[in-house]
């Protein structure tokens, strides 16, 4: 029955198809990609496709120069550090007492409907910042790790997986006099090894790419994190402020928008993420489907 | 008993969030005792011993004896080029504050440009201002000075100003002070709007050579001019990349110095876009919705449809992307204050050529533009600080060896200049800037003398980075070596300083006053509904989206959506002058 | 007994122990300045604070309702996203499909790797990227161009600035939307499919008749969970992507209370509306949990 079949024309549909769909998803990478290794007329004049013109590696040479980028780059790479470490030790805390039956843990249901609803309130940016600065932690990386501290989804993903781990390992255990800290170390950490692989990629996706906070709370330039960086040089200039600018700061901010420039950083800053995402990419299939479908 | 509970978690929660209130209240009356303890204590310094150390301190250069400490907001700059050592919290500039001043500058907080406003709002939410803060927005100007935030510079302004402030406001007439004063107490500073900052036209001379063109004066000609780049393509762009008139990706029509602006188009037809003017009975309106304002539009959708305008400009991301093409030498033309060449375009063509027009000019052969807004970017005292005065001495220290005048400290800071370290990354009120209202024809004059005669004039305020400007132009004239470093920064010397800088103030200029620069009561309420449906007016007609016809539906809707309102108001604050 | 209850005490507090710091910071960071709402009721003036500005009572609230941009925002916001759940379901359910047919792994390993990947990218670097393949001699236009169509400003016109913005989230999440189709495929019996082969089922009716049916409570079951978005356009997209220009057509719920509220400081207005979308997706996700447990039997807790 295994025998090889013959490749019919509904294979070849499917596979192109499938291709089509993988290309789609490719296409505006290699487009900045060409774009970052082009020279700034054919850029500027959209004449890049998926092929450098005039190739060049001007942009890059410029990040090279520019020790912003760098500061920022390794704001980023030490904020998703703590900030990842911080989310999965709390994520893995709430979410093992979460995943016990009601009858096990009487007051999991308080718990839970505080959480649910923390998910869809929020007090508006006015509080926050107060708060944040009451806290002291205003232009600390602290700042913008702190307050998104607990990632609720990721808690409920994680408690769901943890839902699947059968019964009779936990008992096993406790006969042998574990405690529930013990249990949770031993026995389900390392069932959960998929879960726990899917979050980190999450956490890390999830501190790389966040801009706004930064914009917020962030009081100086070289504690800016990369993405809302590159996010202040997009920005287009209102012409009051341009009207109050010098000569010189006009070329500076003009010199900074240039395509090329900007595509070569929007490609170093995707370098983390396309180097890091392969490996945890097997996981994490499992992952979600375990802790969001369950039975 | 639940409910209680409930109640008391409910409270929590303002408690925390009121703590700051209550803290900043009990601050501020912290820091008046401190004030009170400071004045008796300088009190008894007069008294005794100190009568002329007391009054040193009380010049504009006078030396702290006892360190102070002043926290600044500023506006964060994006690209500062640092060097080791340098940085906006720790530099020359600020060991030169300390060194001579005794202060020492603190920075609170940094925002970028379009942030800080919102920052500022956010901090002054929290209840927490800086000892001095950088404003960019008149109206929160406004607001924190009725509600008592801000300390009252008169007294201050009259003692500690040095002379070279006194000698540049002098020059604005008192104009820019003006609004800054409320009940006759002056409550911020405000950075030089300097002069001639209208746009002019830029074109490419060489393309005008090759094709043998006449610099174009009068619409007509402007169009001939940029309908012969555009069919010819004398820069070899290939055919159908030449740009006529390269024009502004969102704001195409704005206010005053807009590089890439089309305005000059419009005040050729007596029509000032986006400012409250004046009829010959008095009644104010606003400019964008005058009857004339639709023969502009026409002349524009005409353009774009001919293709003399840059069919794509909307697509440009703000005005980024406009300069770089005009710096790869793809644009024949574009509307741009004196400053509007980049050394970029230079770098990309060492062989390019610019000239400058006084174009188009209205029905009498003058070329209308704007004024510029008395006011721009202010400094203020929180009222909070114990030391209002350290504001006008670290501003006093920054323009001495800025302009050269104490010309040890320049020695020191200059070096750093030079090697691109912005200035307002390391200058602590950021942006802040003093200037004589006439700089940049005086400039201009200068530059001319030594490019043409090789002797370089000036008068006592002929500063060390007038000449500086000036020798630029001149190497330029003389012939640079493209390979010099220094060479693109020369081009825009000479293009900016000598070429475009002396047109600015010929017989044919004609300045037209606003009568109202600022915002009113409903401003914050009303104008951002407003402006978003004027930009999109002038974007729709000019693409063809929409037609000509749809200028008079933008009027009646700007009134209905709460233009008559502001309109009132304007009238009402006009007639109150 | 006595000694299991005790036993049952002790671990509760283990329980209790191991919630606390995350509670604590859940406590601080989101309970905290849920106090701040109170500034939807005032008239807020920064200057004054919290405590010594003026209650308004609903004030904020009615003004909502008589804004004509509220209804034009809410349209937008409503558009906007029902358009990327509804598209973007179907195209993660067609993709899964495609993926389950295909025979070759290597293939299929390959394409969903490049279909995640988008997911993973930020809007920030997403936008710069739109805006280089949409602008006006950007490789679409250009494409479409081949098919003889008139080139298109895509993200400053109004006409096409909504069907972008779900395209563009469609594109970045449908393949990362598949993988709980996909994973529910992999549970189908392999027998269903050979017994309709046997009974001389073609591709079409095995796709139809079984793979369908088998994921049907998935498909349901996401339906359901994504009503608790329809509030949710997608401030990060939006953000990054708008312009003055499209306003009127892409101005969401989420970028109306930052511009408003932010940067015109109308604070309490622009908490009014935030609240006023808080409430609305609360009824909405509970709702729909209620709805999932119902017809899916599907409980999060």
């Amino acid at each position: 029955m295994k025998k090889k079949r013959k490749i019919s024309t509904a294979d070849i549909l499917i596979a192109f198809l499938l291709i089509v769909c993988g290309l789609m998803c490719l296409i505006p990478i290699l487009n900045t990609v060409a774009i970052s290794f082009s020279d700034k007329t054919s850029a500027a004049m959209g004449r890049v496709g998926l092929w450098p013109i005039n190739f060049n590696v001007a942009g890059y040479r410029a990040i090279l120069e520019e020790k912003q980028f760098f500061h920022s780059f390794f704001v980023s790479v030490r904020r998703v550090a703590a900030g990842t470490a911080l989310n999965m030790t709390l994520t893995i805390l709430m979410a093992y007492p979460l995943s016990k039956e009601p009858g096990k843990f009487r007051a999991k249901k308080y718990y839970m409907w505080i959480v649910i609803f923390l998910m869809m309130f929020n007090g508006g940016i006015v509080p926050n910042f107060i708060l944040v600065k009451n806290l002291n932690l205003m232009d600390t990386i602290w700042a913008l790790i702190l307050p998104g501290a607990v990632p609720v989804f990721n808690v409920i993903l994680l408690m769901n997986f943890f839902k699947g781990i059968p019964d009779s390992l936990e008992e096993a255990a406790v006969i042998d006099g574990a405690n529930p800290l013990q249990i949770l170390i031993k026995v389900f950490l390392p069932m959960s090894k998929a879960a726990l692989a899917t979050i980190t990629l999450f956490c890390i996706v999830n501190h790389w790419n966040a801009f706004f906070d930064g914009k917020i709370y962030i009081n100086s330039l070289e504690k800016l994190p990369l993405q809302t960086y590159i996010q202040s040089l997009v920005v287009d200039l209102n012409p009051e402020q341009m009207a109050s600018m010098t000569p010189e700061q006009m070329s500076e901010q003009m010199q900074l928008s240039s395509l090329t420039f900007n595509s070569a950083k929007v490609v170093v800053s995707m370098l983390p993420i396309l180097l890091i995402y392969p490996f945890l990419q097997k996981y994490f299939v499992t992952g979600i489907v375990m802790g969001a479908v369950k039975e | 008993m639940k409910l209680k509970r409930i109640a008391a978690l409910l409270l929590v929660p303002c408690v925390i969030l009121g703590g700051c209130q209550s803290a900043a209240v009990s601050d501020e009356t912290e820091n008046a005792d401190n004030r009170q303890a400071e004045e008796t204590e300088t009190g008894t310094q007069q008294d005794g011993e100190g009568q002329a150390e007391a009054d040193s301190a009380a010049s504009p250069k006078g030396r702290y004896e006892e360190p102070v400490e002043v926290s600044i907001s500023k506006v964060m700059v994006t690209n500062p080029h640092l060097i080791e050592g340098q940085s906006p919290s720790d530099n020359v500039v600020l060991d030169l504050i300390k060194e001579d001043l005794n202060i020492d500058v603190k920075i609170a907080w940094e925002a970028e440009s379009s942030e800080y406003n919102n920052k500022l709002s956010l901090n002054i939410a929290s209840g927490d201002l800086p000892d001095i803060m950088y404003i960019t927005n008149y109206l929160t100007f406004r607001e924190m000075a009725d509600n008592d935030m801000l300390a009252d510079l008169t007294d201050i302004y009259e003692t500690y100003a040095g002379d070279y402030m006194k000698q540049t406001y002098a020059t604005f007439g008192g104009r820019n002070l003006e609004p800054l004063t409320i009940d006759g107490k002056l409550y911020a500073l405000s950075t030089a709007n300097i002069g001639y900052g209208h746009n002019i036209l830029w074109l490419r001379k060489d393309w005008l050579d090759k094709l043998g063109l006449e610099v174009p004066s009068t619409m007509e000609e402007l169009k001939h001019v940029l309908r012969e780049f555009v069919e010819k393509d004398p820069g070899g762009n290939g055919p159908g990349n030449t740009i006529g008139l390269a024009i502004h990706a969102t704001k195409p029509v704005a206010g005053y110095g807009n590089k890439f602006g089309v305005e000059p188009i419009f005040h050729s037809l007596g029509v000032y876009p986006t400012q409250w003017m004046k009829d010959d009975a008095g009644n104010v309106y606003y400019g964008s919705i005058a009857p004339e304002m639709k023969e502009g539009l026409e002349i524009l959708h005409d353009m774009y449809e001919e293709g003399l305008i840059d069919r794509q400009f909307v697509t440009r991301v703000g005005s980024g992307e406009t300069d770089a093409i005009v710096d790869s030498g793809l644009a024949g033309a574009w509307f741009a204050p004196w400053w509007g060449q980049s050394g970029d375009s230079y770098i990309n063509n060492p062989d390019i050529e610019l000239t400058v027009s006084n174009a188009p000019l209205d029905g009498e052969g003058k070329f209308n533009h704007l004024l510029p807004s008395p006011t721009a970017d202010l400094v203020a005292v929180s009222k909070d600080c114990p030391n209002p005065e350290a504001l006008l001495k670290i501003i006093n220290e920054e323009y001495d060896i800025y302009r050269g005048i104490d010309a040890e400290g320049m020695a020191k800071v200059q070096p750093i200049f030079d090697q691109g370290v912005s200035r307002e990354a390391l200058f602590p009120t950021g942006g802040f800037n003093l200037d004589y209202y006439d700089v940049v024809p005086k400039l201009g004059k200068l530059c001319k003398n030594l490019v043409e005669t090789g002797v370089m004039g000036g008068d006592e305020t002929t500063t060390e980075y007038d000449r500086w400007k000036a020798e630029g132009a001149k190497r330029y004239a003389d012939g640079i070596d493209p390979s010099d470093p220094n060479a693109p920064n020369t081009f825009r010397d000479y293009y900016g300083r000598y070429v475009g800088s002396n047109i600015l103030d010929t017989p044919e200029n004609n300045p037209v006053d606003a009568a109202y620069y600022y915002t009113t009561e409903s401003s914050d309420r009303l104008k951002p509904t407003l402006d978003k449906l004027e930009e999109q007016m002038y974007l729709q007609i000019i693409t063809g989206e929409k037609p000509l016809e749809y200028f008079d539906e933008f009027v009646e809707q700007w009134k209905k959506l709460g233009g008559d309102v502001l309109t009132q108001e304007v009238q009402v604050m006009v007639d109150g002058q | 007994m006595g000694n299991k209850y005790k036993k049952r005490n002790v671990t509760e507090r283990y329980y209790h122990l191991m919630l606390l710091p995350g509670m604590a910071f859940l406590f601080l960071f989101h309970i905290v300045p849920l106090g701040g709402v109170v500034i939807a009721f005032q008239n807020f003036k920064p200057v004054k604070g919290i405590f010594g500005s003026q209650f308004v009572g609903l004030d904020n609230f009615r003004r909502l309702f008589y804004l004509p941009d509220f209804w034009q925002i809410l349209e937008n916001t409503l558009l906007i996203a029902v358009g990327k759940i509804g598209m973007g379901m179907l195209m993660a359910v067609v993709f899964a499909v495609l993926l389950n047919e295909c025979r070759s792994t290597v293939l299929k390993r390959l394409v969903q790797t490049s279909v995640y990947l988008p997911h993973f990218l930020s809007w920030v670097i997403l936008a710069v990227m739109f805006s280089n393949l949409l602008s006006y001699g950007g490789v679409v236009n250009r494409f479409l161009g081949l098919f003889g169509m008139e080139p298109q400003m895509f993200l400053v016109s109004n006409k096409w600035f909504r069907s972008i913005a779900v395209l563009g989230d469609v594109w970045k999440e449908f393949g990362y939307n598949a993988v709980v189709y996909v994973a529910a495929m992999t549970s189908i019996d392999p027998g269903l499919y050979e017994a309709a082969k046997i009974d001389g089922a073609n591709r079409w009716d095995r796709i139809w008749h079984i793979t369908i049916p088998s994921i049907l409570p998935t498909i349901i079951l996401m339906m359901t969970l994504n009503m608790g978005q329809i509030m949710n356009a997608g401030f990060d997209e939006i953000f990054n992507l708008y312009s003055p220009l499209v306003y009127e057509t892409g101005d969401i719920i989420d970028t109306y209370v930052y511009r408003v509220g932010l940067t015109n400081m109308q604070y309490s207005f622009g908490t009014a509306v935030g609240l006023f979308k808080s409430v609305i997706s609360f009824i909405l996700l509970a709702g729909s949990y209620k709805l999932a447990d119902k017809f899916a039997g599907y409980r999060i807790f």
